[in-house]
């Protein structure tokens, strides 16, 4: 009898735990590839990839090799990013996100289209677009490059350390992305970090494989930038905008400097469907250009794409108070900007979470410090918009950067468990010189 | 549109309405078993009842499992359990929960009934639901055009996202919980008009007569007629209050999720109009008692036409005015109404300006106050104000009759009250009546007046009384009562009947003291102001059917009115005829002891010889006691003894 009951118990035991287990099933490749201009190494959670240009291949010639190299590696590609799409874009709305990326494209970089194009060639979704056949068309694929442009997803923030409140005396900066993964993991089974290598320059991103654009990145001139949304509630339009991701890789790989780089992104000839606030980071410092293209103001004031530096006037309100720190959530502080943060209980939560726990971290803080407070989840990961954790169930990837060696303390969410780990695991990453 | 804090909230109530309704639940079961409750099935119309909650149930199970994808735009569970609001889930799980165990607990109580029972729970749920229901729709509309707006190139987002089946639930929620709530609500004020009214009917009789006679007959027509029906009214301010309420707690929710700030404005401006609504009741609650006194003139003025149609009808002079006094007292009436309604047109009106003010106040001002005031929330603002602006004024129209029905509830209350302060509640031993009531032929009775006395005491300072009266009326006797006007008669005959209680000394029957139920019970009357029902109460006219027709025969009246069943063909017959039928009614309830209050009066000299010479000693012969008011001093030598009343005293 007792052996019985023992088994019994046993048995549901085994069965709640296989329920609780959110183990995803992970289809496995090879575990490299190379071709021409085209490298791509599995490096266990994360796919390690370089795009040599200074081969003198064509966009498209890359972006093909890619397409080839990305179906080795995961064979059940396709079907992952085409499901992604399926499941943030509801079958009414599917068909409208083509009209909003047509609105785009011209004014996207050639160079771009092509490699998007070049990779489209080797997918088996050709012209075709219809949603959920796991196949990916061409201007799918192109939908998956401009998702934060045409369907608002990207959720982050970014805090940094630099002068003397940095223990090394240079700049350190920790982003986290806040993303929504996929209910079968499909942004952690493609996430990568890809070099992309010119003849005069390297640029390096956090992201996804045939995601084009930067969601984090830097360049061997030691500017980085990180995308993070910024909603107004503005209506949308797309009529005559760009692409933010793509045009900040364009300002990765011509610019040297950080303010540069932000000009560059602030130039009131481009023009976004969405606001947005966008970090750049040097050896020296970090600034956050709030890039609200609407330019509602607060307080009669009205600032459209500036900068904020650690000392910037914030909004009535709003309080900081770090010298050589900064840091940022979804939402516009400067003073005289669209105030989209004193009542967002979310952005209000995990600004006062960074501050306290920047201020426990104390006058000067570490590596590891900074990685603390970039992790913190208040115990244990909640979600996304109620748990002010700034690491948090929407977290897919936190990335320390250090522009002194040009490497990465990174985690990213693990390709084969769809919940996120209690405690994130980072390696170290050194990109290709 | 679902944020944290109102996740947490629903996850709340509905936690705390669950356990609730658990609990009524295990008490509908417990009674079930204890078969307190008993199955109905309701043929057709149950079934139809089942398949309709079951599909509305099943309706609103699909809207909540499609929660994430019909209002967060394709989202799935996994995306808010990652995104947020993480209360979401356990919210909706709650709210599940909530839904099966008042489903379970619905579908019980509805099949098997319970009598009498009042399940203000059920009502109240269903009340909150219909508010929600009536809700859903306004925060459905505004999504709905939200969507329209923002997503211009798809025209059918509203359709292929399915929102509208959560338009539909919300008027199917509204609908069907309204019209369950309303039909409950109007078996439960009908039972508790009911109630009341059979409260007042029982406090009226068990009054003793001399208390009762104090009181105004227009105060009890007002008290068993028009206050019971004005409360009647309870039912559609309650269910129109009730949901109105809820709808506006679940808007002014969703307006708070929208801008708190704006909420809070809304609500003070709002607590600020019902305030000043408060403060005018207080006047025309004033009004309002007075227009319910003159109510009782005017039943009074209804009565007196009614019962002097006949005088009024010869005497032009008299009728004009009268016509001038009702005519008066129907003008006080309007007057009073007009001055209690007058005090609300002002704050009504104003509550209607406050009301529109406070759209102006959002749609001009708000963009200013509150800085990241978004276009879309203004636009919501405004589609809930106006929406919310019907029910508001709804509410604020409903005080005024309630305050009316306060009135009528308080003077219910008052008029039970007045009548159990005077109830006698010392009756005798039921054993004793019933064996006083059962004496029958050549059982003796003897009525004793040791030292009796009585006074009145009227407001007029009239202090008339008699005693002390030394008496014994005994069973075979007949006993004249004889006096002049105002000597004292009728007080005597009306203490010996038990309807007055002496203020000294004591009656006793058969030796025993007896108290005024007692003495009721052992006669039989026919008073000169006599009142013949239109029924035999009192009477087992089945087994006297024969002597029905034997008295209606000996009293010559069987061809002027029958009675079958127990009832009178009819009671339209002149005073004389009218008096002989009560006279067979006294027969029939062959009390020991009979009592004719100048019954020959109206009679003509046939017929009064007959009732001295034939009827009066036939009674006596079975052993009655039989007492006689009268003047006929023809006949004095018929009675065995004779009292002459004077002053208030026996003068021989």
């Amino acid at each position: 009898m007792k052996k019985t009951l023992l088994m019994v118990f046993l048995a549901i035991l085994l069965i709640l735990q296989s329920a609780c287990n959110s183990d995803v099933v992970v289809i496995k490749g090879e575990s490299n590839y190379k071709a021409d201009g085209v490298t791509i190494v599995d490096k266990g959670n994360y796919f390690e990839v370089v795009l040599d240009f200074s081969t003198g291949l064509s966009h498209r010639q890359i972006g093909k090799a890619l397409a080839e190299g990305i179906l080795k590696v995961i064979p059940d590609y396709e079907a992952l990013v085409d499901s992604y799409i399926a499941e943030n874009l509801p079958k009414y709305e599917y068909p409208y996100m083509f009209y909003r990326v047509e609105d785009i494209k011209p004014q996207v970089n050639k160079e771009y289209i092509e490699e998007v194009e070049g990779m489209a060639s080797v997918f088996s979704g050709g012209k075709d677009n219809v949603r959920g056949d796991n196949k990916i068309s061409e201007d799918e694929l192109l939908l998956f490059n401009l998702f934060p442009d045409v369907a608002r997803i990207a959720q982050c923030s970014i805090v940094s350390v630099f002068g003397s409140r940095s223990e090394t005396g240079e700049n350190m900066v920790a982003r986290n992305l806040d993303w929504y993964g996929g209910s079968k993991n499909q942004l952690p089974r493609i996430q990568s970090v890809v070099t992309l290598k010119y003849s005069d320059k390297k640029v390096y991103t956090i992201g996804y494989l045939g995601y084009m654009g930067v969601i984090t990145g830097f360049n061997d001139s030691k500017v980085f930038a990180a995308i993070l949304d910024s909603g107004t509630g503005e209506v949308y339009s797309s009529t005559g905008k760009r692409s933010y991701p793509l045009d900040i890789r364009a300002a990765l790989e011509s610019k040297k400097t950080l303010d540069e780089a932000a000009e560059y992104m602030k130039d009131p000839q481009k023009n976004y469907a969405y606001n947005h606030l966008i970090a750049f980071a040097d050896a020296k410092e970090t600034k956050i250009l709030e890039n609200n293209i609407s330019g509602n103001g607060s307080d009669g004031n009205r600032i459209k794409r500036e900068l904020r530096t650690s000392d910037s006037k914030l909004n009535k309100g709003i309080e900081w108070g770090f010298k050589d720190a900064i840091g940022s959530v979804n939402s516009f502080l400067l003073y005289g900007n669209y105030d989209n943060h004193t009542d967002n209980k979310n952005n209000t939560k995990r600004w006062k979470n960074m501050g306290e726990q920047l201020a426990k971290a104390g006058d000067t803080v570490s590596l590891e410090e900074l990685e603390a407070i970039a992790t913190y989840d208040g115990g244990s990961p909640g979600s996304f918009l109620d748990s002010g954790d700034l690491y948090n169930k929407m977290t897919l990837y936190t990335v320390i950067w250090e522009p002194k060696t040009l490497s990465m303390e990174l985690y990213f969410h693990p390709r084969g468990v769809l919940e996120v780990p209690k405690d994130p695991t980072f390696e170290k990453v050194h990109v290709p010189q | 549109m679902v944020n944290s804090g109102l996740s947490f909230a629903i996850m709340c109530i509905t936690g705390l309405m669950c356990l609730v309704t658990l609990y009524y639940l295990v008490v509908v079961v417990v009674e079930i078993f204890k078969k307190q409750r008993k199955f109905k099935g309701d043929g057709i119309k149950g079934f139809a009842t089942l398949i309709l909650s079951m599909g509305l149930i099943g309706g609103i199970g699909y809207c909540l499992y499609y929660a994430p994808d019909i209002l967060f735009l394709g989202s799935t569970w996994h995306m808010i359990e990652v995104i947020g609001p993480a209360d979401l889930i356990t919210a909706v799980i709650s709210s599940c929960a909530l839904l099966s165990v008042f489903y379970v607990y619905f579908v019980l109580s509805h099949f098997f009934p319970k009598e009498n029972d009042k399940p203000f729970f059920m009502i109240i749920v269903l009340s909150i639901l219909s508010g929600i229901g009536n809700s859903i729709i306004v925060f459905i509309i505004n999504e709905a055009l939200n969507r329209a707006l923002s997503n211009n190139s798809d025209r059918y987002i509203n359709f292929e996202s399915r929102l509208y089946l959560y338009f539909l639930l919300g008027i199917a929620l509204f609908t069907l919980s309204a019209m369950i709530v309303r039909k409950r609500l109007i078996a439960i004020t009908a039972a508790v008009v009911y109630d009341k009214r059979v409260e007042i009917i029982n406090k009226i009789l068990k009054a003793p007569y001399f208390k009762y006679e104090a009181l105004e007959d227009s105060k009890t027509y007002s008290a068993l007629n028009n206050d019971p029906e004005t409360v009647s009214g309870f039912v559609s301010m309650l269910v129109t209050g009730l949901t109105g309420i809820i709808t506006m707690i679940t808007c002014f929710i969703y307006l708070g999720t929208l801008n708190l700030y704006g909420m809070i404005f809304s609500i003070l401006v709002i607590l600020l109009t019902v305030g000043m609504f408060m403060k005018a009741t207080k006047t025309a609650e004033k009004h309002f008692e007075r227009n319910r006194d003159i109510l009782e003139l005017f039943f009074k003025n209804i009565t007196d036409l009614v019962n002097g149609f006949k005088e009024l009808h010869i005497n032009a002079r008299k009728r004009e005015e009268f016509k001038e006094d009702m005519e008066k007292n129907c003008g006080l009436y309007r007057d009073t109404r007009m001055q209690g309604e007058y005090k609300y047109v002002g704050v009504g009106i104003f509550g209607e300006i406050m009301y529109f003010l406070v759209i102006g106040i959002a749609v001009f001002t708000f963009p200013i106050i509150f800085s990241n005031f978004e276009g879309s929330t203004l636009r919501n603002y405004t589609v809930v104000f106006l929406y919310m602006g019907g029910i508001v004024n709804q509410q604020i129209h409903i005080i005024p009759n309630l305050v009316r029905l306060t009135v009528s509830w308080k003077r219910i209350k008052q008029f039970i009250s007045e009548i159990s302060m005077i109830e006698d509640g010392h009756g005798p031993a039921t054993d004793v009546i019933e064996e006083i009531a059962a004496a029958k032929d050549g059982q003796e009775i003897a009525i004793q007046f040791k030292d009796v006395g009585f006074h009145y005491k009227n407001k007029d300072g009239d202090n008339f009384g008699i005693g002390p009266i030394n008496y014994e009326f005994k069973s075979g006797e007949i006993v004249f009562i004889s006096g002049g006007n105002g000597s004292g008669k009728s007080t005597l005959a009306k203490l010996l009947t038990g309807l007055y209680k002496p203020d000294e000394g004591e009656i006793r029957i058969n030796g025993q003291v007896a108290d005024m139920k007692m003495l009721g019970s052992s006669f039989t009357t026919v008073y000169s102001n006599f009142y013949l029902f239109e029924k035999l109460y009192g009477v087992n006219h089945k087994d006297k059917q024969n002597e029905i027709q034997k008295y209606l025969k000996l009293l010559q009246i069987e061809d002027k009115v029958q009675i079958t069943d127990g009832k009178f063909s009819t009671l339209k017959l002149s005073t004389g005829q009218r008096k002989r039928l009560a006279l067979l009614v006294s027969y029939l309830e062959d009390k020991p002891v009979c009592l004719f209050d100048e019954w020959a009066a109206d009679q003509d000299p046939e017929f009064r010889r007959f009732f001295y010479e034939s009827l009066l000693p036939e009674l006596r012969n079975r052993g009655k006691a039989v007492i006689a008011i009268t003047h006929d001093d023809y006949y004095f030598n018929r009675a065995d003894k004779h009292i002459k009343m004077d002053m208030g005293k026996i003068s021989n």
